[in-house]
C-alpha cells in the first residue's frame, strides 16, 4: 500500500502537536499569621524615701502602698511614696515581671527586697513571675524597696540609686 | 485506505503518548505553615522568615507567644508516562494590606529549593507511598496590622511533565 505523503505529513504533524503533553493541578493553600501590640510603659513614678537623718546608718523600706517603714536609723520628714508605672499592651497576652540589679552600692545606699503590686495584687516580682493579667490599655505596677545606708551622707545629699523591673509577655 | 493509515498513525504516536503521560500528582497538608505571634511595630516594618529545612526562624520581627510551622504537604503519584515535575508558587495574598509574604523556599524530599518555579524534580512515590514537601516563607508587617489572627493564602501549582 502506498501512503501518500500528504497523509504521513498531516498524521506526524498530529502526532507531535497531541504527544507530551504536560497537565498541572492547583492546590490552594493558607498559612497563619498573628500579631499583637507592643509593651509601653508611661506615667512613671519614682520610689520616694523621704528625708533620714545624715551621718546614721540605718535601715528603711517602702512597701507598695508607699507607707515607709524605718526598721533601723532616723525618718525626719518628707513624703514618701511607692513607685509606679502603668504597662500597656495586648488584650490577651499574659506578662512576666522581674527585679535586677539590686545590691550595688551607690553613696552607701544599698537596695535590696524589691516588692510589687501588679493589677491590684501583690507578685513576688524578686524571683520573678508570668502568666500575670494582660496589660491592656493600662495595669499599674507598683513598686516597693529596702534601703541601707551607710551613715556616710552628708546633710542635704541627695542619693538615687536605681534597679531595673523588667516586664515582657510570657 | 491512506486517511484510515493516516488516522491509526495519529492514534497511536499522538493519543498513544496521552495514555502514557496520564499521571496525576496529589497533594495533602500535614502542617499549614504557621508564623509565631509578633509584636505589631510602632513604625517602619518588621520581617520573619521560617525555614523550610527545620522552622527555625529570623528576622527582625518579635516573638511573643507561639511556635513557628514549616508547612507540610505529601506528594504522591499514580498513573504513568511522566518522567518529572515542576512546581510554581503564586497567587499570594494576605488578609491585611499591611502584610506581604513572599520568599517562599523549599525541601522536596532530600532536595532545597531556593526559589520557585522550581523544574524537573523528580515524581513523588507512587500512591499510597508519599513524598514530602516543605515550604518556608517571609512574612512583612507594617504599623497598620491589627492585633489578631490573619491568614495567607497561596496557589501551589504542580506541572506534570
Amino acid at each position: 500500500m502506498r501512503i501518500s505523503k500528504t497523509y504521513l505529513a498531516l498524521a506526524l504533524a498530529v502526532s507531535v502537536l497531541f504527544a507530551g503533553q504536560a497537565q498541572a493541578a492547583d492546590h490552594n493553600v493558607t498559612a497563619d499569621l498573628a500579631f499583637d501590640a507592643a509593651l509601653s510603659f508611661s506615667n512613671p513614678v519614682n520610689i520616694d524615701f523621704g528625708i533620714l537623718r545624715s551621718g546614721t546608718i540605718g535601715n528603711y523600706t517602702i512597701d507598695t502602698a508607699g507607707t515607709r517603714t524605718v526598721n533601723s536609723g532616723e525618718a525626719i520628714g518628707g513624703t514618701p511614696n511607692a513607685g509606679s508605672v502603668t504597662v500597656s499592651g495586648s488584650t490577651t497576652q499574659t506578662v512576666h515581671i522581674s527585679t535586677s540589679g539590686l545590691g550595688v552600692a551607690v553613696s552607701g545606699v544599698t537596695l535590696s527586697a524589691p516588692t510589687c503590686n501588679y493589677d491590684g495584687a501583690p507578685i513576688n516580682c524578686a524571683a520573678g513571675v508570668g502568666g500575670l493579667a494582660a496589660p491592656d490599655s493600662g495595669t499599674t505596677l507598683l513598686l516597693g524597696v529596702t534601703a541601707a545606708v551607710d551613715g556616710s551622707q552628708n546633710p542635704g545629699d541627695t542619693v538615687s540609686p536605681t534597679y531595673t523591673v523588667t516586664v515582657v509577655y510570657g | 485506505m491512506q486517511l484510515l493509515f493516516a488516522l491509526v498513525l495519529i492514534f497511536v504516536c499522538g493519543f498513544g503518548n496521552q495514555v502514557w503521560a496520564a499521571a496525576t500528582v496529589t497533594l495533602t497538608q500535614t502542617q499549614k505553615l504557621t508564623f509565631p505571634t509578633l509584636v505589631i511595630p510602632s513604625s517602619g516594618t518588621i520581617n520573619l522568615t521560617i525555614s523550610q529545612l527545620n522552622s527555625s526562624t529570623s528576622g527582625t520581627g518579635q516573638i511573643i507567644a507561639g511556635t513557628a510551622r514549616r508547612g507540610a504537604y505529601n506528594l504522591s503519584s499514580s498513573g504513568g508516562g511522566s518522567t518529572s515535575i515542576t512546581i510554581s508558587i503564586s497567587g499570594i495574598t494576605t488578609s491585611h494590606a499591611g502584610l506581604t509574604m513572599s520568599a517562599f523556599r523549599g525541601l522536596y524530599n532530600t532536595t532545597t529549593i531556593n526559589s520557585f518555579p522550581s523544574t524537573t524534580l523528580p515524581l513523588p512515590a507512587k500512591r499510597p507511598k508519599t513524598t514530602p514537601l516543605y515550604l518556608g516563607s517571609t512574612i512583612t508587617a507594617n504599623s497598620s496590622v491589627t492585633p489578631g489572627l490573619h491568614t495567607a493564602s497561596f496557589t501551589v501549582t504542580i506541572f506534570i511533565q
